[in-house]
């Protein structure tokens, strides 16, 4: 009986433990998927919570120092003043700016979401004095999670769920308002225009 | 030489140590103090992750309160009396709008618009209002409500 003792534990005491055993990792197991799904929560909502409160400050300062403005369906066509629309992914804003002889003239640029050496992002372009755009952005805000831009004055038709707050503010036109997509089917709207 | 050697064959107590499953109980030990890590890790990842769903909140309620100041800076002046997105404070219009939207829901709140009328100035003879929106956002046992206030005149 002393021997046995001295020998070890007996099949229970070891049944025991490791059945402890087994309960702990199978606890462990559950805390690391639970860790894994609340980084990856965390991970989808790095849109919404960082990159587009951010663009939206910087549009807005960009877009709040224009005068005036005019919305048109790609970069392209706002740099060539084209055909202008009600809901499309460029705007082209007029900005008053004193000249050397202190009168003031109009300095135009195009802000778009467009891809651009296979990056597709949201650009800026300022205008020369001429008022010729160069093909090359001046500033640009590549890559991320955002997947497109919409800039609006009126009620967008496509998709209709996507765009509700738009149905309970009729009045709103002549509003810019910019909404922002991410690659969640997430999205985030606000008015970027001088207050 | 025996300095380095901790169990060997002929020390008796430390062989029934080895070998009687103290290695299951050191395990288990283990275990249990990882688990305790990794729940204060979890804990500390969920309270992040309320934070940054609180931070999104905040951040569509701000953007939607500029888009109904905006609204309420261009409607047409004559237009206000008459809008019935408004009434006349004490009186409210109240809606539910769709302020954005989460990876994994919509996010809504409750839009209160009301205004307050001004008698005509006496000496200019203007007639004024202030417009108001109260853009509400429950978020469990939380609310939290932003406010966009625009005076016009004449």
């Amino acid at each position: 009986m002393n021997r046995r003792r001295q020998s070890g534990f007996t099949l229970i005491e070891l049944g025991l433990v490791m059945g402890m055993s087994i309960m702990v990792a199978s606890f462990l197991i559950g805390m690391f998927q639970a860790h894994v799904q609340m980084l990856n929560l965390a991970l989808k909502n790095t849109f919404l919570a960082q990159d587009a409160p951010s663009i939206g400050l910087l549009l807005t300062r960009t877009i709040g120092n224009a005068e005036d403005y005019r919305i048109y369906a790609d970069g392209p066509t706002a740099r060539s003043d084209g055909l202008r629309a009600l809901s499309g992914s460029a705007v082209r804003l007029w900005m008053r700016q004193p000249n050397s002889t202190s009168n003031v003239t109009s300095r135009q640029a195009v802000v778009s979401y467009e891809t651009i050496n296979s990056h597709p992002g949201i650009y800026f372009f300022l205008a020369n004095s001429a008022g010729t755009f160069s093909t090359t952005p001046n500033w640009e805000l590549a890559g991320g999670w955002l997947t497109s831009a919409t800039f609006s004055v009126s009620l967008p038709t496509t998709p209709a769920s996507q765009y509700q707050l738009f149905v309970t503010n009729p009045s709103m036109s002549g509003v810019l308002i910019v909404i922002l997509n991410g690659s969640n089917s997430d999205w985030y709207a606000f008015s970027a225009e001088k207050k | 030489m025996g300095r380095w050697i901790i169990l060997t064959g002929t020390d008796k107590c430390s062989r029934s140590a080895r070998e009687s499953g103290y290695s299951l109980i050191e395990l288990t030990i283990t275990l249990c103090l990882l688990m305790a890590i990794a729940l204060f890790g979890l804990k500390t990842m969920i309270a992040g992750s309320i934070m940054q769903n609180w931070a999104i909140a905040q951040s569509m309620t701000d953007a939607y309160a500029g888009i109904e100041t905006s609204i309420a800076q261009r409607e047409v002046f004559v237009n206000i009396a008459t809008d019935t997105t408004r009434a006349v404070y004490p009186n409210f219009i109240s809606t539910t709008v769709t302020i954005g939207k989460t990876p994994f829901k919509t996010v809504t709140a409750t839009l209160v618009r009301t205004y307050h009328s001004y008698t005509l100035d006496a000496d200019t003879g203007a007639l004024s209002y202030l417009l108001e929106s109260y853009v509400v956002f429950a978020d469990g046992k939380r609310t939290y409500c932003k406010v966009s206030k625009v005076y016009r005149t004449q």
